[in-house]
């Protein structure tokens, strides 16, 4: 099997769309060999509506009303932004199955410029009642995301990173729950996704070298997130650190936030995201680890400041009420 | 029913959104009258194929009010044909009410949420490719402001719609020549409005939107229209129609009559003027 998540993607879609007549693809004129694929073997369930993100958005939620699953492509700073309204009132409100695959995942086209940035959608989607938001950091966790948004009949996006990882988890891997440990570890919870998992991973490497021990958390399913299961992992954890390759508000960061809020032994937790900028000019993944914090050194800086932070608790609480 | 009962359907259904409104103490008047005999032809008049008892009945045809801000005309066709109780239209904008100022699909045969404009035609024309790959014989018909057409989405839709020639998609373009401050035409101007359609690849009918007869007779010669091609009606409206203080005025949007003005209102409606 391919590690890039686009292969496994449109591998799934094409079983989904070849078993089921009432699956349909649609693009806003975005082509890939995995939509040349579904075109040249299930034309009739194929549709390119040309460079229209709104109507692209009305016409598959008016489709997916007569009982089709519509999946649309393209990519993913257009495919959120210029039709944001069409997602929100077109297909959530409705509550029809349009399930957006889209290309360009944080910094995947990062030298294309902020137009191409991926770094704004998760803040804009988790806000729409009724989305579901898949951010899936390899293959077969991506192939699975298509499953599984098939089976809800719900909306749903799934982010695809350029990247081709190696495998996270095994085949027949159950994703059900939207979100994985990838490793254990008492001293603290490091909880990411996409492809900031495998730098937590990295991290998290370097710090048992020194004999910290952290649990890697992949939270791939942004939305809905089983929230017991998430605060129990918070709590049992004196330190929270959560990495993306996003902006700082609305994504991993604000809802690992809003959860913590609601506790009352709330950890110790650092956020690690792009900020709240435009990253204009050409930029890149390798410039944000060093930049911004998102590497594996980063990671790792953060979780030693916030172990020491958790160590002298009277600072720390002044700290919070300042 | 003879066009002189749909004609006193219309007066009654004018009546009922001017009622429905001062109840509520607001609403959007007099987008709400200029397609009065557009709604009461297409609900009344043999054309709409739809069942009050069975909203969701799979054969219906779609009806997407676009211009969700004239949905007092809405509300009054739907608690008319029997959609829910009338009774109901009471409750307009009451807290708790389904019936809010704009539409949305927990009222019975209310098939899209709208309010914000330019989404009707991109949603008609996804039902009506559903529909066609179906085989089914239902149709959509898509009612448009004509403010609304500033909406830079009605023409990505439009031009999809004429692309593929969805010939079971019927857009009605209520063209009462004003926008919600001004005149469409002194704001941008959208004319000449049916070349516009035509060059997109649709059908163009221009009629007279208050004329009953001719508003049956047109919407109801539609399946036997020999078409590979999209509709457009464009239906020449006066905005506030059949109070005259209202019509055709910018100044009366989402105005509400006041004082003498309800009188007014009421006896004009009611024919005693």
């Amino acid at each position: 099997m391919s590690n890039d998540p686009r292969d496994a993607v449109f591998d799934a879609l094409y079983e989904v769309m070849s078993n089921d007549r009432n699956t349909f693809l649609v693009t806003n004129d975005m082509g890939a060999m995995g939509v040349d694929r579904i075109r040249k073997d299930v034309p009739a369930q194929f549709l390119n509506l040309g460079i229209a993100e709104q109507n692209l958005i009305s016409v598959a939620a008016g489709l997916a009303a007569t009982g089709k699953t519509v999946f649309t492509f393209g990519i993913l700073s257009h495919m959120t932004a210029r039709c944001y309204e069409q997602l929100r009132l077109d297909v959530c409100a409705l509550g029809v199955p349009v399930i957006g695959i889209a290309s360009g995942a944080g910094l995947s086209y990062g030298v294309d410029g902020p137009t191409h940035h991926g770094i704004y959608d998760i803040g804009l989607l988790r806000g729409l009642p009724g989305m579901q938001v898949f951010n899936p950091a390899d293959a077969r966790t991506a192939g699975a995301c298509v499953e599984m948004s098939y089976r809800t009949q719900r909306p749903a996006l799934i982010r695809l990173d350029k990247e081709a990882p190696d495998s996270l988890y095994e085949t027949g891997t159950d994703f059900s729950d939207g979100m994985k440990l990838l490793r254990t570890g008492p001293d603290g919870i490091v909880v990411a996704t996409g492809c900031s998992v495998h730098r937590a991973l990295e991290a998290a490497e370097r710090l048992s070298r020194d004999d910290i021990h952290v649990t890697v958390l992949d939270l791939f399913r942004l939305k809905p997130v089983d929230e017991t299961r998430l605060s129990a992992l918070l709590r049992a954890s004196p330190v929270v650190v959560s990495v993306e390759e996003h902006s700082r508000v609305g994504g991993l960061g604000s809802l690992l936030a809003e959860t913590i809020a609601e506790m009352d032994d709330a950890p110790n937790f650092h956020h690690i995201s792009l900020g709240d900028e435009f990253l204009l000019g050409s930029t890149s993944r390798a410039w944000a680890e060093e930049h911004r914090c998102l590497g594996p050194q980063g990671i790792e800086a953060a979780v030693r400041t916030l172990l020491d932070r958790a160590a002298q608790p009277r600072r720390s609480q002044a700290r919070r009420v300042a | 029913m003879k066009i002189s009962d749909l004609e006193e359907k219309a007066r009654r259904i004018r009546q009922q959104v001017l009622e429905t409104a001062l109840t509520g103490g607001k609403g959007h008047v007099p987008p709400a009258m200029s397609w009065v005999d557009i709604g009461v032809a297409l609900y009344h008049g043999g054309v709409l194929r739809h069942r009050p008892d069975e909203p969701s009945w799979a054969q219906r045809d779609r009806f997407l009010l676009s211009k969700g801000h004239g949905c007092l005309t809405l509300y009054a066709l739907l608690a008319d044909r029997g959609f829910f109780p009338q009774a109901e239209l009471e409750t307009f904008v009451q807290e708790g009410s389904r019936l809010a100022g704009h539409p949305d699909p927990e009222i019975p045969g209310v098939e899209m949420i709208s309010g914000s404009l330019g989404h009707g035609l991109g949603i008609g024309a996804g039902l009506a490719l559903g529909a066609r790959y179906d085989a089914e014989a239902w149709r959509v018909f898509t009612l448009l402001g004509d403010g609304e057409c500033h909406e830079g989405s009605v023409w990505e839709a439009a031009t999809f719609a004429g692309h593929h020639g969805l010939s079971n998609l019927i857009a009605i373009v209520d063209r009462n020549g004003l926008c919600s401050t001004d005149f469409t035409e002194n704001v941008v101007g959208l004319e000449p409005v049916a070349d516009r359609w035509r060059v997109l690849g649709w059908d163009v009918l221009e009629i007279d939107g208050h004329d009953l007869a001719g508003l049956v007779e047109t919407l109801g010669r539609l399946d036997a229209r020999m078409a590979d091609r999209p509709l457009v009606i464009i239906a020449h409206t006066t905005k506030g129609r059949g109070v005259s203080f209202m019509e055709g005025s910018p100044l009366w949007h989402h105005r509400m009559p006041r004082g003498d003005e309800i009188a007014r209102a009421r006896a004009e409606l009611a024919g005693r003027v």
